[in-house]
């Protein structure tokens, strides 16, 4: 919210000089059209009218027997205590939020009631959804040490990749000279998948963590160096001159300079990486790991467990869009300023 | 006290393997108090000359001196305003003229640069933007925080390159008398000499001392300007006979000089 107080401020000083008419017309662009203020609109009705079928589908007892259904309605209480949460903050006036729970709950009574009400679906392959939520409460020991094992693999590779990339790249595209050596080079390398060098680093680095770790590295690495190189050589001229003209050394350059001034592109960068970034560590996690969400999935599809391969995937979904929120949080917080 | 001299000069410069000349045989004196425009078509080469005198380009053949020195490189005796979006636009308007200050005055303590920035800041009217991120200002606000910047580094010379060229021309007009009000306060202004790129020919007739015209590679024209009166409002001189004679001859040059390549 603080960046748009002070754009409002700002404009209403503008108003007063005399040269504000640009600033002072955007803004109005900026108002928003009439909006439907209703809180309760016929899309959020719906999605909560199919909340309660979903509720009743559950507790109504199908064929199947089961354990329990408890957490499967845990659940689906979850989504829908952040639903409302969403639409009470703010996501009233967008229509999306409803169709996207909407969209999770048609889906969620479709598997319900074809897998235990109507036994429409392989009863093996297609688990039904009571057992598989029931997985969390019973396996939580197992599941959460599979993704501490996986979240430290990650940072551990994801982040060093992103240090190393920018440091390099900043360094690498500052100097001309290292550009036009260091880029074709790289130009070669990134394009090649990191994930086909798993099965020979695990045999060359002494262990299979290393070894998953690097990939990782690997695979965000040269995209970050390639986008930071070119980023610091498309900079705009008139800026790095503005600050030649200072007589600024390379070091005050560098970091007072190009740091910031790259620094909103960077963090948006560990947005679309983020998910690259699982994904080459959840494949390396399926070749020779004894642990990871990838092992934990790989080794029940082994057993023909589908039950547990699901909430392992689900697992999975959850971690990676609570990851994609924190960056999320962390550019909200950190990037103040946009481009002019 | 900056003298520069351009001394058979040449710059040609290498684009995908096709070498271009830009500038030659350039001579010129820039005296010291002059407030010099450089007028002409877009790509004559006026930017390369400030360019040059910054010190951003090194010259292929010949000299460029300030003081019978060569410029080796860009440095704080020389400020700089560029047309637009120069700005740090990760700093704040004060913390863009502070950082300057810091950058080209050993010793300043961060509350004392604050303190001269703000005072910069108020001198071209941007006081209550100091606070601003640039993306929060309009062109014109930017422009006078450019300015500010500049003046911060208390540079000797000046460079402009067509620092309104993106503005309306009511921003413009009042840009220019700001700039007028710096240089005419000789107690505080605190550059000596300025180079003015522009291809608007009313915008140097009101600013400039002397109006050097170029057409492409070469200066073909120097005019020495009347005396301005600070009395008087600063379009009173562009009325004079002698002014309009020049505003009409220049007219004529650019005529003269139209490739028809210009967009």
């Amino acid at each position: 919210m603080k960046p748009f107080e002070k754009r409002s401020d700002a404009v209403s000083s503008t108003k007063a000089s005399a040269d504000g008419t640009i600033a002072a017309k955007t803004t109005d662009a900026r108002k928003p059209i009439k909006v439907d203020r209703r809180i309760f609109k016929p899309s959020f009705i719906v999605a909560n009218v199919l909340f309660l079928l979903l509720i009743a589908a559950i507790i109504i007892p199908g064929k199947v027997t089961f354990n329990t259904y408890v957490p499967f309605i845990v659940a689906c209480c979850i989504i829908e205590a952040l639903f409302l949460f969403h639409y009470l903050k703010g996501g009233a006036h967008k229509p999306a939020t409803c169709y996207i729970v909407t969209i999770v709950y048609v889906f969620l009574i479709i598997w319900e009631v074809c897998s235990t009400d109507l036994q429409l679906t392989h009863p093996v392959l297609i688990p039904i959804p009571e057992n598989v939520f029931n997985v969390f409460p019973t396996k939580t020991a197992e599941l959460w040490k599979n993704v501490s094992s996986s979240l430290t693999l990650f940072c551990e590779g994801f982040i060093s990749a992103i240090v190393v990339g920018n440091v390099l790249g900043l360094i690498v595209g500052w100097l001309p000279k290292v550009r036009e050596t260091i880029y074709p080079v790289a130009r070669v390398l990134a394009p090649i998948p990191a994930i086909v060098f798993t099965p020979y680093l695990i045999f060359i680095l002494p262990s299979f963590r290393l070894a998953a770790v690097f990939v990782i590295f690997l695979g965000i690495f040269w995209s970050t160096l390639m986008n930071t190189i070119t980023r610091v050589e498309s900079m705009d001229r008139r800026i790095v001159d503005s600050a030649k003209m200072l007589g600024l050394d390379t070091k005050t350059m560098l970091l007072e300079v190009l740091v910031p001034y790259m620094y909103p592109a960077i963090a948006k960068g560990l947005k679309l990486q983020l998910p690259a970034a699982m994904l080459i560590m959840v494949m390396s996690e399926m070749y020779g790991a004894t642990s990871g969400m990838g092992y934990f999935i790989i080794n029940y599809t082994n057993y023909a467990n589908y039950t547990n391969v699901i909430a392992g995937i689900i697992m999975i979904g959850v971690v990676v869009t609570i990851l994609d929120w924190l960056v999320g949080l962390l550019i909200k917080k950190t990037v103040r300023w946009s481009d002019q | 006290m900056p003298r520069i001299t351009f001394k058979d000069l040449e710059y040609s410069y290498v684009d995908s393997n096709e070498t271009y000349l830009a500038l030659e045989n350039i001579n010129l004196t820039i005296n010291d108090g002059e407030f010099l425009c450089l007028v002409g078509h877009s790509g004559c080469g006026k930017s390369t000359m400030l360019s040059l005198i910054a010190g951003l380009i090194k010259p292929t053949k010949g000299s460029v001196c300030i003081d019978d020195a060569p410029i080796e490189g860009p440095g704080p005796d020389r400020s700089i305003v560029f047309q637009n979006y120069s700005l740090f636009s990760w700093q704040k308007a004060l913390k863009n003229v502070s950082f300057s200050i810091l950058k080209t005055h050993p010793g300043v303590t961060k509350e004392q640069a604050d303190e001269r920035a703000l005072d910069l800041l108020d001198r071209v009217g941007m006081k209550e933007a100091a606070n601003r991120y640039p993306f929060q200002l309009s062109g014109g606000m930017r422009q006078r925080v450019a300015i500010a910047r500049a003046l911060a580094v208390e540079a000797d010379t000046m460079l402009l390159d067509e620092p309104f060229g993106a503005l309306d021309p009511a921003i413009r007009k009042k840009l220019q008398h700001l700039l007028l009000d710096l240089w005419n306060d000789q107690e505080k202004s605190c550059c000596k000499n300025a180079v003015f790129v522009t291809h608007d020919i009313d915008e140097a007739l009101i600013l400039a001392d002397r109006i050097v015209f170029m057409e492409p590679r070469h200066i073909i024209r120097d005019f020495t300007l009347p005396k301005r009166d600070p009395g008087e409002p600063p379009e009173a001189r562009v009325l004079l006979p002698e002014m309009i004679e020049m505003k009409a001859e220049i007219l004529d040059l650019f005529e003269k000089t139209d490739t028809g390549s210009e967009d």
